[in-house]
């Protein structure tokens, strides 16, 4: 027998009261707890996958669904960009690198994105199976993706139009896996990855005309006659031609290479791309490339470091008003804890007076109180770091249930603040019974006992 | 073994007791005998140290209680002296067993489950043991106030009208019970009450008037 398993026989002699505290204090803490990991991890996913980047050039709009729909991958893309008037950007003497990403399909929610080998290369992937894509409708999935849609090298799918579930199948022509990518952690997991000229190809319906007469002449031994692959013939001669030239000319790819754009080539008069991520050569460029893109042009100039900034101040808002509910909360049940204490205490004077004719010290007794406060505030604090940690691992499984939505959330992830929380946890413990506590300490034994 | 010399306690102007030399020795029994208000519990709360005499010394073996810190008070009202109330007040939510283990720890002794079962043994209750204390007859709680006044072998045992609420039977066995405990432990007996029935049983008296 010692004080804290006395302390915990009045617990447990008021069980009722004692779970109505523990809760109400369960669900303060727990609500606290969900916001700090959630928007530690949300920061360190968006800052993961802005990095590198120093600015998203794409149709003038909203900045923010610049960033959002460009790095993200979560939300709409604000239209498209003149490939001539990107490229233009692409070549200027301020970027160090430009990557082109060419929206608007996906398969099952899993947003399919035309760009070049730069994109892996910028979050530092790495191949779990296969190769990346080099023909025409060759893809390399995310690691979610394939694990998702158990999808493997070698598998055909047909992509949708639009990136939300229901869109038109293009079933003219199928894509190909070719390789899967490791885990990286970052959006990239969640992308479908292939070709820009895949996408140009897929909407461009001439072309692809072409490409259906070549494969419905070309020989019946061949299989899969959807696929640029088994192309066969003269007429299947010049879609590989053209699909060259496209390739060759296509300066984006290769923004280093200061190979002219070949003006000639009618197939790139009126092609779009969605937008361009691009990495300055010099601090420099931060000050004159948006200012040129933004004023001189008819495209924006987005900074996914402003814009996060900007997201994260709207989304702290909304996080301050809920912790400030939490709080409340937490207050209320501190305030509980202490009527609870407070009421008991003119119950118990005799158990504290006899105690103290047992020979408890009045430092006993007002420890005594004290730990029965502190034992309510640590079951409140560990249902509620249980109830954060637990909720948001089922979030978390909900989130990864509804594929393409790119944050990949867990539960059992602790932060630092949580043991701010433990620790002012135990002060509201303290606080709550130090006014029972002192009146205890203050117990005229001999009056009581009198009394009685 | 108890000593008083020279105590006075009142509240505001009013003094509640006031004993110029009194002294009891080591085994023996003694009541104190008065009416409502003559000062009976308040004289044994300055014996139990529970309260402090606005003058004068009261000693306890070879201790002066009235010079002892309140932390070493406490801790010396712990081991050596043991209290017996009228109603037998135990805490609740403990069983019989946890509230003598309790008074082991509050008086800062080392856990002795054997002494525990030992006590309760000597007065009947050791089938209770582990009996919670509402599944006690008024009785056997009076019988356990007696254990835990006893446990840590008290230098003197102090009983603040133990039978006042009590029928004749068990006026007579818990008198008998008490005094049995206080000779098998060689504690002196301080019994202090208004009830006629029990005078007889003992022939040194303190009376004690309304001041």
């Amino acid at each position: 027998m010692n004080l804290i398993a006395l302390s915990w026989h009045y617990i447990k002699s008021r069980p009722y009261n004692t779970a109505l505290n523990v809760l109400l204090l369960g669900l303060g803490i727990g609500i606290i707890v969900i916001l700090l990991i959630l928007s530690r991890q949300v920061e360190e996913k968006l800052v993961s996958n802005a990095k590198k980047i120093n600015l998203v050039v794409g149709a003038k709009g909203s900045p923010m669904q610049l960033i959002l729909s460009s790095i993200f991958h979560i939300d709409y893309p604000t239209g498209n960009i003149p490939l001539e008037e990107a490229n233009m950007i692409a070549k200027n003497r301020y970027v160090a690198n430009a990557i082109p990403l060419a929206l608007g399909d996906s398969y099952k929610t899993f947003r399919i994105v035309g760009t070049n080998h730069d994109y892996p290369d910028l979050y530092e992937a790495t191949l779990q199976e296969g190769r990346l894509w080099s023909a025409l409708f060759e893809v390399t999935l995310g690691a979610r993706v394939a694990q998702s849609l158990g999808l493997h090298k070698g598998d055909q799918f047909y992509g949708q139009h639009g990136m939300a579930a229901g869109g038109h199948a293009h079933e003219e022509v199928a894509y190909t896996v070719v390789g899967i990518l490791a885990e990286t952690h970052t959006v990239l997991d969640n992308l479908i990855l292939t070709k820009v000229e895949s996408i140009w190809v897929m909407h461009d319906h001439a072309l692809l005309e072409k490409m259906e007469n070549a494969a419905s002449q070309s020989d019946h031994s061949e299989e899969h006659h959807h696929l640029p692959a088994s192309h066969s013939g003269e007429t299947n001669h010049q879609i590989q031609e053209e699909e060259k030239a496209l390739t060759d000319s296509f300066p984006i790819t290769s923004p280093l290479d200061n190979s002219p754009l070949s003006e000639s080539s009618d197939l790139l008069q009126d092609k779009e791309i969605t937008s361009l991520l691009i990495t300055y050569r010099s601090p420099m460029a931060a000050i004159h490339l948006p200012r040129m893109v933004n004023s001189k042009s008819s495209l924006q100039a987005a900074s996914p470091a402003f814009e996060t900034a900007r997201l994260f101040a709207m989304l702290g808002m909304g996080v301050q008003m809920i912790q400030g509910l939490a709080g409340v909360i937490i207050l209320i049940a501190g305030i509980s804890i202490f009527i609870a204490l407070y009421n008991e205490l003119k119950q118990r004077k005799y158990d504290l007076a006899i105690m103290r004719s047992l020979g408890a010290s009045r430092r006993k007794v007002f420890v005594h109180v004290v730990l029965e406060g502190l034992l309510i505030t640590l079951l409140g604090t560990l249902a509620g770091l249980l109830l954060g940690h637990g909720a948001l691992e089922l979030l978390s499984n909900l989130f990864s249930q509804s594929e393409g939505s790119g944050m990949d959330l867990s539960g059992w992830i602790f932060v630092k603040e949580e043991w701010m929380i433990i620790g002012m946890s135990i002060l509201l413990g303290v606080l709550a019974a130090f006014i029972p506590a002192w009146r205890a300490y203050q117990t005229d034994i001999s009056t009581v006992l009198a009394k009685r | 073994m108890v000593d008083i010399q020279n105590i006075k306690f009142g509240y505001l102007d009013r003094v509640v007791v006031n004993i110029s030399s009194w002294s009891l020795g080591q085994g023996e029994h003694c009541l104190f005998l008065g009416n409502s208000g003559s000062g009976k519990t308040t004289l044994l709360h300055l014996l139990a140290g529970l309260l402090k005499p606005d003058q004068g010394h009261i000693s306890i073996g070879s201790t002066d209680i009235t010079r002892l810190s309140s932390t070493k008070l406490d801790r010396f009202r712990g081991r050596q002296i043991g209290l017996i109330f009228q109603s037998a007040h135990l805490i609740d939510v403990l069983s019989v067993k946890d509230n003598l283990l309790l008074t082991q720890y509050l008086a800062g002794l080392p856990k002795d489950v054997k002494r525990v079962e030992e006590v309760l043994e000597e007065l009947n209750l050791g089938h209770q043991i582990n009996a919670k204390i509402y599944a006690l007859s008024q009785g056997e709680m009076q019988r356990v106030t007696i254990a835990r006044a006893l446990l840590n072998k008290p230098q003197i045992l102090l009983a603040d009208e133990p039978t006042s609420s009590l029928d004749d039977e068990n006026c007579e066995r818990v008198i008998s019970q008490i005094v049995r405990q206080a000779e098998k432990n060689r504690a002196t007996l301080i019994i202090s009450t208004h009830d006629q029935r029990i005078k007889s049983r003992f022939d040194n008296h303190l009376l004690l008037e309304n001041p």
